[in-house]
């Protein structure tokens, strides 16, 4: 188990090198240092002279291989310095901005789930029949929405005319559930139909065990054979699949963060790239790198745990 | 035997009789009624060892599916008494593992239970709530699988397994379950029951998996067990051993079995009675030795004439041609006409009736029965 922990943190090295090298290519392939340097000039000083100070000053002048390495150091030490937009510690931003997105995403995740399994039992003890076929329906009708879509309705009928909910914004506190309300019920309902798809499958496939035909066969109700064996047993792939989501929890919100204003780590990533400002850059992408990493260890962890017969090591 | 009491049997749906064995046959009367066997000690005790403990008449078990109705099982009867064993065999696809699940109520959508009984202790199983059943289940009638591996839950330990039943049936708290299933174990031949009681399934061996397979399904006595194929996924060495097993537990408890196998010498080893399955329908059915030795039905012949035999090397095996017919479009005559060597144009015509034959034996064959008739 340790000698597991221990090589997983070793091999995040040259999974952050290998992030490190792509996200560099990239931003230097569109020219990414000159636009940063023009976008933290003042249009009135953006003269030969100071551009080729500010070079010098981020090191922009030095040679790409040093650039890389300059790059990849950061990463390590997760130290990124300043914004250039707003002159704040980076790590003070980050800071600042993973509870709103934590609010966003948290509890629509957690609702999402919980309805996604009950749905998805739902159907597994009554498949064929009519109220499987009826939240299949509704499945896939979600999943054919496109969040975007969902999102325009939402805030011109349901916001704007209906007055249910502001149309955006954000408070600090718990008020921030009223701006929440919104883009939970929306992230819900786009995202329930794969989730119950898939657990239903999982359930399914697990009805049909030998075992359970044995579990019945001993007497035991098929309520009870559902929630001890099948239920279990679904958990195992059911689980995997719902860890490995986590990290795309960041990604996935990024729509919703921009449409609701709300200030979360997707909005500061956006805002960073429209600004060209390379250090909160660096830093978000570092911190998406180190979230999907940890969720993979944690899905494993969680696996060993749920499955005998898995063996970390 | 336990025909003094024949109920006019619907037709098709003809049980092997013979709760008890017969050292000799009484003259074939060519009816089911023959005279009773000498009686042992006590009237009652002899009545209780010959009322079968589970009786099936004319059971049909049909899948609805897309393609048509697939008619698994077509009127299939059979009784076994108190501490007897009927081997029920036939090739894969015959009906003999959905006859099996239909008696539990166990078959999987969307097969159904159309017609026939079921009947163990007076109350048939074929029409009881789902939830009686389940009571029943376990209980009064258990099924041992085929697949120790897949038979059993992998996420829960053996000995928890094992104590589910108990849980179900008994009132015994957590702590005697425990230590009841640990004892079941001991029973069933586990080396170190206490310490396997604690292990995962993936952690014993495959015989060692159907000995907890086979303790989970006796765990709380029952009458009757349906042995689907308990041996086939097993090394033959361990084989013998299991069905000594059963056969030990039997002599202990009394319980009957169904041993649905297509193993004949496993059927020879173990069975009082044979019935042999055919696309659905049962085409013989007697005493075990009786019907070896001497087979009635020309797919009786062609199953026992494909077994190799030690020290015949040069004696060609017997092979059936073509494959069992599509249950869900079945030929107009007898069932076997396509593949029998002896069919004329009369197989085709017409089902042949399940006869009585004498001798505790039912053949499904207008030739045999011709024959044996005269």
């Amino acid at each position: 188990m340790l000698h597991y922990l221990a090589r997983r943190i070793v091999s995040t090295l040259p999974i952050l090198l290998g992030v490190a090298l792509v996200f560099f290519l990239v931003f230097n392939l569109v020219g990414g240092s000159e636009r940063f340097l023009y976008n933290i000039l003042p249009p009135k000083g953006r003269t030969p002279e100071t551009i080729n100070q500010y070079r010098e000053a981020y090191g922009l002048d030095r040679p790409v291989i040093v650039q890389f390495l300059d790059t990849v150091g950061d990463m390590v030490t997760f130290d990124f310095g300043r914004s250039e937009s707003t002159r704040q510690k980076v790590s003070y931003l980050i800071a600042r901005y993973v509870p709103a997105s934590a609010a966003l995403a948290v509890p629509a995740f957690a609702v999402e789930i919980a309805l996604a399994l009950a749905l998805a039992m739902l159907c597994a003890r009554t498949r064929g029949r009519w109220p499987d076929r009826l939240v299949g329906v509704l499945s896939v009708a979600g999943m054919s929405l496109p969040m975007l879509a969902l999102v325009i309705i939402g805030q011109r009928f349901l916001a704007f005319e209906a007055g249910l909910f502001p149309i955006s914004g954000w408070t600090r506190g718990l008020g921030a559930v009223r701006y929440l309300a919104l883009p939970w019920l929306l992230w819900v309902t786009v995202t329930v139909g794969y989730d119950v798809r898939f657990f239903r499958t999982a359930l399914v496939e697990e009805q049909g065990k030998e075992y359970v035909r044995a579990a019945l066969a001993k007497g035991m109700p098929r309520r009870l054979v559902m929630r001890r064996h099948v239920l279990r047993n679904a958990l195992v792939p059911i689980l995997t699949y719902v860890v490995i989501q986590v990290p795309f929890l960041l990604t996935g919100s990024m729509l919703l963060e921009r449409f609701f204003s709300i200030p979360g780590i997707g909005e500061l990533l956006v805002q960073a790239i429209l600004s060209y400002d390379l250090p909160v850059m660096k830093a978000t992408v570092t911190f998406y790198t180190l979230f999907f990493i940890g969720f993979s260890v944690v899905t494993d962890l969680l696996y060993a745990a749920v499955d005998p017969r898995v063996r970390l090591g | 035997m336990t025909g003094e009491r024949d109920p006019a049997r619907p037709p098709g749906g003809g049980a092997p009789t013979g709760a008890v064995p017969r050292p000799a046959a009484p003259a074939a009367t060519g009816d089911a009624r023959r005279p009773l066997p000498a009686r042992p000690a006590g009237l009652a005790a002899a009545l209780a060892a010959e009322a079968p403990v589970l009786d099936v008449r004319n059971l049909a078990a049909w899948y609805f599916t897309d393609e048509g109705t697939v008619k698994a099982v077509d009127g299939v009867g059979f009784k076994i008494g108190k501490g007897k064993t009927l081997g029920l065999v036939g090739e894969s696809g015959c009906g003999k593992t959905a006859t099996g699940l239909a008696v539990l109520g166990l078959l999987p959508p969307p097969g159904r239970v159309v017609r026939g009984e079921a009947v163990l202790g007076r109350r048939d199983l074929l029409r009881m709530p789902e939830q009686d059943l389940a009571a029943m289940r376990g209980r009064d009638v258990s099924m041992i699988f085929q697949e120790p591996m897949s038979a059993l839950d992998p996420l829960m330990t053996t000995g928890a397994q094992i104590a589910e039943c108990l849980e179900m049936h008994t009132d015994l708290d957590r702590r005697q379950r425990a230590e009841k299933a640990v004892e079941l174990l001991a029973s069933v031949g586990v080396p170190e029951p206490a310490l396997r009681a604690k292990a995962w399934p993936h952690e014993l061996s495959g015989g060692m998996r159907q000995r907890v397979v086979i303790a989970m399904a006796l765990a709380c006595d029952p009458k009757v067990v349906i042995a689907d194929e308990p041996t086939t996924a097993l090394d033959v060495t361990v084989q013998a051993q299991i069905l000594d097993l059963i056969e030990d537990t039997q002599e202990r408890t009394g319980m009957g079995v169904v041993l649905v196998t297509h193993d004949l010498a496993a059927v020879a080893q173990a069975a009082d009675e044979v019935a042999v399955m055919y696309a659905g329908v049962l085409v013989e059915t007697g005493p075990v030795k009786d019907v070896f030795s001497r087979p009635a039905h020309p797919y009786t012949k062609a199953l026992l004439g494909s077994i190799p035999v030690v020290g015949q090397a040069d004696r060609q095996l017997v092979t059936i041609p073509g494959r069992v017919p599509n249950l869900a479009r079945l030929p107009s005559g007898c069932r076997f006409a396509d593949r029998c060597p002896l069919a004329e144009g009369a197989c085709r015509v017409a089902e042949p009736d399940f006869i009585d034959v004498g001798a505790g034996r039912k053949v499904r064959c207008i030739l045999a029965t011709g024959r044996a008739a005269r």
